[in-house]
């Protein structure tokens, strides 16, 4: 042991070092947030609770029936179930994703060919019932109006390069006629 | 060169039987009954008679396959369905000498040993046939046709079928299809229809010019047959002009006269004194010639050599005046029409190609339209089930190839170069 | 021999083979979407091309022929590009819908165009026709179809109906049937298995799962003797659709509409869930142990009282061999009784006997691709494409490949109208026209040319002299020309067979036919092999086989059912005798006079609703169990959904029955059963041939009272009583008529789609009549599969297994009972 060492033993150098950095961040702002007061917002494309999109020209889902997402999912979550509706069309009878066995991998909004499904920020999910967490369709769109609402719909756009507008039919040939 | 096929042409009673048989009609059936039908093939082989229809294919070698084949009973077909645009050659025949037709082909079938013909006729022509069947009623009455004609024992019936006004039927098998009751659509070959025709027997389809020539091939024999026109495919031949020329019509001319003689001597030049900017050889779907190579002689083998084919020697002639992209539209809008919808590329690729021309004669061309028309054409091809696709693509690439500078003048300034 | 080379590999074909089928007997991959392997090749969709060296052209591979030393790419760039070009014109027009459309993830166009395609086009265009949602099983859609033409075809060439064709041209083509009307057809749904994308597809299924949730299993169909390979689709734990696929089963890939569409029979509205015991005259629920006691005591009861004779059993010729089986166990070991019989005794039992009185034999399973290279081929008065529709299909087939098709039948059925020659005889004479052939071949001295003697042939040359061709042309209504030319051809062919049916439900022949044709055959030098009898249902033959009949001289099933008060209690397992057996009245009498009858079914059917105990079974699919179809081939099948309620196998019902009677079977397990079945022998029987004189039939005779005469039968889309419970096949088809042909109706003032009152000495019905030129004059035509019609109650039945038509009156119900 050298002296140097001694002394620094002795007047208790390194503690008073450490003491006065506490004593530094009595003067600053904690980071920490206190969380059930304080919540964070979401980052975009965070993978929350699920949604299905409200198509704004009807008011119901966007969601045609096509199978994919529960094509793709891993952990075999999403049900759906699809019949002949009037006139012919097809509906989505029934839309269900058990949340619990969800593994948030988002394959699902990736997959769907119409932005129909969707991961929304909302995070604070946990029920003392695993019933709750078995969402239906009425469960998922009302998730849509929670959750997203007006703004998810740039949600697509800004985050998800839309995948849709491939679908959409592109401009009319011009058509010529001459008389 | 004596008239032939349309001798009598100026007579208002020309499709009358007894006009046809004071001219010498008949008397060559006379000649050909005497003959054995052995020989009769033999000399129309050695006649060099080519099929008038199109293709060219030499009558002597199709009928000798008709008649080695064993299946009886053999049918004769006689194909009136002119539906090629700018194709008139056949009509004279039918609407003003029917009796040569029929003279041709109860000559014909009496080579062939076949005993039931029919003249499938094309559905817009509806006097002809009214002409054919009171020609035919006329040579039942005479005894040309029926039960043991002019007492040969040979047996021959001929009626007249009418076809409902689809292009493709003037192909032989979608012929034989729609004679047969059914949807007009072609056919794989092989089997050709010398073996496998109408039912399931062996069948001849031959073009109403083809079997006219029967007569005069039986009257003065091969060798002089041979000495008319280009001797590689001799014989008299209709040319029908249409377009920008002062006398527009039928000429009966030997085989292998030149472009430029048909234009401006016997047509009398073109219209108005203009200037020639393109002519048809043969018919829509035969390639455009530019002015250049008008000097060709038109018969089956000088045409190729320029790029281009006899077809049906329905020459149409364009001068300064006509827009060609809209030509080229027009046609093409005609193959749509007229696709049969059998196979992809012809069902779907001709009537793209037509939307495209659409938007370049209107004026909403748009860079790169011509290379996509090029690319669509060269992809219809030779990949089409039957010829109709492969026309309408050569229309296309032909008119692109030869007439560049007027597509790119549509594209670039949205209008025409004529009306400019 | 021929040998050429395909991308690199050198390769030994047969002459005559397309290029594709060479490569696919190869293993190497040419995409193709019109070629279909039963049909003629098109070439339309032009995918197959494929570069011939020496030849300029890209060759369609589906209809070049492969030729000797032919050297041919088939993955080149120059292909790729014709590929691509034409899966890209091929979706200029296609709607890219496959998220609403069914057909995606199982889709031939989506597949090639993931392979070859670009995955954007240059050019965009749309169809506009309206999709058909009317049609009752099969839904078109004309905007997704590619026009390959494989539905034309199949529908035309392979299935022999040509119910749909091209309309218009050009890319305005589209399919349709005649003048653009709804789809009116037989429902076999052949095309819908043709179609390579969405543009038609079976109903049922429509929007109800994506191909990838569903799982398949193989099974066999449950209802005619052919033994159909039908692949089902589930969806958890419940069947959508069935699909045939090709390459699997002996239909190699064919349905017809009922295996196709007739699966939802175990989803029907009457399926039994509880065991039923009468109580105060009421069926009510109850409980299987309280059942199974109440019906062994019964059953002890009576058989004390009245001895185990006097107790009788019904098997099924729609349950497995193992179910049959298991019913002779209990009636031989726990009742100890030789009463039990199946429906087999009304119709195939009949042919076994004749071909043992003839050819000596016990067994005759037919061969489907029998009629395929047979220069003539006879069929006899039955609607084989109706009974027996994948057989059926074989007969067109040959008679596209050349064969004679001569079909003698007053009906104007699909062979009559595809066959080479239609002979109308008049109804139920089809014994007395084959008497009259074999009469002709002695005239012609066919027994001569045999070397062998077979004995008894003076009593057939006796026995068939009165029967002249001019005799004979008119008992059966022909110009005596017109027989002996059939008659001439049939005898003097170098191979020929004869085909028919004998059912049940069928009263226009019988032994005597059967009879009469092997007599005909083995003059003519014909083995049994000739001689085509398909047995009726799915496992009338298993049924058969596995011994549910009386082998050591109990009562058949005309002493059990035709004797009322012969027996005091009656086990009915899957079978219906009061719906589809003759003499209704009879029947039924019998039923009401037992003390205590049992029906063990899938389903409340009208005799379970006369019974004291209804025992609720397990339906085909909610079991295991095999048929053996009419080829002799035992087929199992799976068991792929859970049963109905509270419904078991019957074989286990049985079992349970036997453990309450304290009677242990030895039978725990399936396994155990099919163990016990192998050890089976059966009896083919030696071949020693004799002709047996065929008794002069009663051709049906016409009265003044009874003016008509009537058929019964079987139509295409049903099949027994069962396929009534099919929705998708009730669509079709749900109401019973009677078929009259214009002349009778004019005759008796039938108006189209009246009711008529049918009526014979036995009973009387009021049947919907449907004006058909189907049907000659004199006849009427009723199918047999409608409870509510009572036809059978009509019919008459006769021990001798003869012929008999029935001759009836029928009434105007306008005139008879006008109503104001």
């Amino acid at each position: 042991m050298t002296v140097q060492e001694l002394v620094k033993k002795v007047f208790f150098v390194e503690i008073l070092k450490g003491l006065a950095l506490t004593l530094s961040r009595l003067f600053t702002k904690p980071v920490t947030r206190r969380y059930p007061k304080e919540k964070r917002p979401a980052a975009l494309g965070f993978r929350g609770l699920h949604a299905l999109v409200r198509n704004p020209a009807t008011g119901e889902a966007k969601c045609v029936g096509c199978g994919l997402c529960a094509a793709i999912c891993p952990s075999r979550c999403i049900y759906i179930y699809t019949k002949e509706g009037p006139d012919h069309k097809k509906v989505v009878e029934r839309y269900e994703i058990e949340v619990l066995r969800c593994v948030y991998c988002a394959f699902c909004v990736e997959a769907c060919p119409f932005g129909a499904v969707v991961l929304t920020p909302h995070y604070e999910y946990s029920d003392y019932s695993r019933d709750n967490l078995y969402m239906t369709k009425e469960k998922l769109l009302q998730n849509w109006d929670k959750y997203m609402g007006e703004e998810g719909y740039n949600y697509f756009d800004k985050f998800w390069n839309p995948k849709a507008d491939h679908f959409r039919t592109p401009k009319e040939q011009p058509k010529w006629r001459k008389s | 060169m004596e008239i032939f096929l349309l001798k009598n042409i100026d007579n208002p009673e020309s499709h009358r039987i007894q006009v046809y048989q004071q001219t010498g009609g008949y008397e060559q059936l006379k000649k050909a009954l005497s003959m054995k039908p052995e020989d009769i093939i033999q000399e129309v082989k050695n006649s060099g008679l080519r099929g008038r229809g199109g293709a060219g294919f030499p009558t002597g070698m199709k009928w000798d396959f008709a008649s080695r084949d064993p299946k009886l009973p053999k049918y004769l077909v006689c194909n009136a369905d002119e539906g090629e645009p700018g194709t008139f050659k056949d009509r004279p025949i039918l609407e003003k000498n029917p009796h040569l037709l029929i003279e041709g082909m109860v000559i014909s079938a009496y080579a062939l040993k076949a005993e039931r013909g029919y003249i499938y006729l094309r559905g817009e022509y509806p006097h002809a046939k009214v002409v054919l069947e009171e020609a035919i009623r006329e040579a039942y009455e005479s005894g040309f046709l029926g039960q043991d004609i002019l007492g040969s024992g040979f047996s021959f019936d001929l009626s007249v079928h009418q076809g409902a006004g689809a292009y493709i039927c003037g192909e032989e098998t979608a012929l034989i299809d729609s004679l047969e009751g059914r949807r007009g659509q072609p056919r794989i070959k092989p089997p050709f229809p010398v073996n496998v025709g109408a039912w399931g027997m062996p069948t001849v389809v031959n073009n109403v010019e083809t079997l006219s020539n029967l007569p005069l091939i039986i009257k003065i024999g091969a060798e002089e047959y041979k000495k008319i026109g280009n001797p590689e495919c001799p014989g008299p031949k209709l040319y029908c002009v249409s377009g920008m020329v002062e006398r527009p019509g039928v000429y009966e001319l030997p085989m292998g006269t030149t472009l430029k003689e048909i234009i401006y001597e016997h047509c009398g030049g073109i219209k108005g004194g203009g200037q020639l900017k393109a002519v048809i050889p043969g018919g829509i779907s035969t390639p455009v010639l530019t002015p250049d190579k008008i000097d060709v002689q038109m018969d089956f083998v000088s045409l190729p050599k320029v790029g281009s084919m006899l077809g049906s020697g329905a020459v149409m002639v364009f001068d300064e005046s006509v827009c060609l992209v809209r030509v080229c539209w027009r046609a093409i809008r005609f193959f749509e029409h007229e696709s049969c919808g059998k196979c992809t590329p012809c069902r779907e690729g001709v009537g793209w190609m037509r939307t495209v021309l659409e938007r370049i004669e209107s004026g909403f061309g748009r860079k790169g339209d011509i290379e996509l028309l090029q690319d669509i054409a060269s992809n219809i091809t030779g990949k089409t089930f039957c010829p109709l696709g492969d026309g309408a693509a050569g229309v296309v690439l032909n008119f692109i190839r030869n007439f560049p500078e007027e597509f790119d003048y549509h594209i670039q300034n949205k209008k025409c170069m004529v009306e400019a | 021999m021929i040998e050429l080379t395909i991308d690199g590999k050198r390769i030994e074909a047969e002459k005559g083979m397309t290029i594709l089928e060479v490569a696919k007997a190869n293993n190497i991959y040419i995409p193709h979407l019109c070629w279909d392997r039963r049909l003629k090749p098109y070439g339309g969709c032009r995918l197959c091309l494929v570069e011939v060296e020496g030849q300029r052209k890209l060759m369609a591979a589906c209809s070049t022929p492969a030729d000797n030393g032919m050297v041919i790419h088939t993955d080149t760039p120059n292909l790729q590009k014709a590929r691509r070009t034409v899966l890209e014109l091929l979706l200029v027009h296609h709607p890219l819908d496959c998220p609403v459309c069914d057909k995606a993830g199982e889709c031939r166009l989506q597949d090639l165009a993931y392979k070859y395609g670009p995955s954007e086009s240059r050019f965009y265009a749309e169809r506009k026709h309206d999709p058909e949602a009317t049609s009752a099983l099969i839904e078109r859609n004309p905007n997704r179809c590619i026009l390959c033409g494989r539905c034309v075809r199949v529908c035309w060439e392979h299935q022999g109906v040509g119910a749909i064709n091209f309309i218009g041209r050009g890319f305005k083509t589209k399919i349709s049937p005649a003048f653009e009307e709804t789809l009116d057809c037989e429902f076999c749904g052949q095309c819908v298995d043709a179609c390579p994308v969405g543009a038609l597809g079976a109903k049922p299924y429509k929007y109800r799962a994506r191909a990838w949730f569903l799982e398949s299993h193989d099974s066999i169909c449950p209802y005619c003797s052919v033994g159909c390979t039908l692949t089902l689709d589930l969806r958890e734990g419940r069947i959508l659709r069935v699909r045939g696929v090709d390459g699997k089963g002996v239909n190699d890939g064919d349905l017809c509409g009922k295996g196709r569409f007739g699966f939802d029979f175990i989803y029907g509205d009457t399926r039994l869930k509880t065991p039923l015991v009468r109580k105060a005259g009421e069926l009510v629920e109850s409980t299987w142990e309280e059942t199974l006691y109440y019906v062994a005591n019964r059953l002890r009861d009576i058989k004390r009282q009245y001895g185990a004779d006097s107790i009788g059993a019904i098997g099924s010729a729609r349950a497995g061999i193992e179910d049959n089986y298991m019913l002779k166990k209990f009636m031989k070991e726990v009742i100890g009784s030789d009463n039990i019989d199946t429906s087999a005794r009304l119709g195939y039992a009949w042919v076994l006997r004749a071909l043992n009185d003839t050819y000596g034999i016990n067994q005759n399973p037919i061969k489907l691709d029998s009629p395929i290279g047979k220069e003539v081929v006879l069929v006899l008065e039955s609607d084989l494409t109706s009974t027996h529709p994948i057989f059926g299909l074989k007969f067109l087939e040959a008679k596209n490949e050349g064969t004679y098709l001569m079909v003698a039948d007053p009906r104007k059925t699909k062979l009559a109208r595809r066959s080479s020659k239609w002979i109308r005889i008049k109804p139920a004479s089809g014994t007395v026209f084959l008497l009259g052939l074999i009469n002709y071949a002695i005239r012609e001295g066919a027994h001569l040319r045999e070397e062998k003697e077979i004995e008894g042939i003076d009593g057939l040359i006796e026995s068939v002299k009165p029967y002249t061709p001019e005799k004979v042309s008119e008992l059966i209504g022909v110009d005596t020309e017109q027989f002996i030319e059939a008659a001439s051809r049939f005898v003097n062919a170098e191979t020929r067979l004869i085909a028919l049916t004998v059912g049940a439900a069928e009263n226009q022949k019988g032994y005597e036919t059967v009879l009469a044709a092997a007599n005909l055959l083995m003059l003519l030098g014909e083995g049994p092999d000739s001689l085509q009898v398909p047995s009726d249902y799915s496992n009338t033959l298993g049924a058969w086989l596995s011994g549910t009949r009386p082998t050591e001289g109990g009562k058949d099933l005309y002493e059990m059912l035709y004797n009322p008060g012969s027996l005091k209690a009656l086990y009915v397992m899957g079978e219906d005798p009061l719906v589809t057996m003759p003499d209704g009245n009879t029947v039924k009498k019998t039923l009401e006079e037992l003390e205590f009858l049992v029906v063990q079914d899938i389903r409340l059917s009208e005799t379970a609703k006369l019974a004291d105990v209804v025992l609720p079974a397990a339906a085909w699919s909610e079991k295991e169990g095999t048929f053996i179809n009419s080829q002799g081939i035992p087929q199992p099948f799976p068991k792929v959904v859970s049963p109905q309620g509270d419904s078991v196998p019957d074989w286990q019902i049985l079992r349970n029955l036997a453990r309450v009677m304290e009677h242990d079977l030895g039978i725990t397990e399936l396994g155990k059963l099919r163990e016990e079945l192998s050890r089976i022998q059966t009896d083919r029987g030696q071949q020693r041939w004799r002709f047996s004189p065929v008794e002069v039939p009663s051709v049906a005779q016409t009265t003044t009272d009874y003016p008509i005469i009537m058929v019964t039968g079987n139509i295409m889309q049903h099949s027994g009583a069962l396929s009534v419970m099919s929705k998708s096949l009730s669509h079709v088809l749900s109401d019973a008529f009677v078929q009259i042909s214009p002349e009778d109706a004019e005759r008796f003032g039938v108006k189209d789609g009246e009711f008529i009152k049918i009526s014979s000495p036995l009973g009387e019905v009021f049947i919907k009549a449907r004006v058909s030129d189907e049907i000659p004059e004199g006849m009427l035509f009723v199918p047999v599969h409608f409870a509510h019609a009572r036809v059978n109650y009509l019919v008459s039945h006769s021990r001798l297994g003869n012929a008999h038509p029935t001759p009836v009156k029928i009434e105007s119900t306008s005139t008879a009972t006008p109503r104001r």
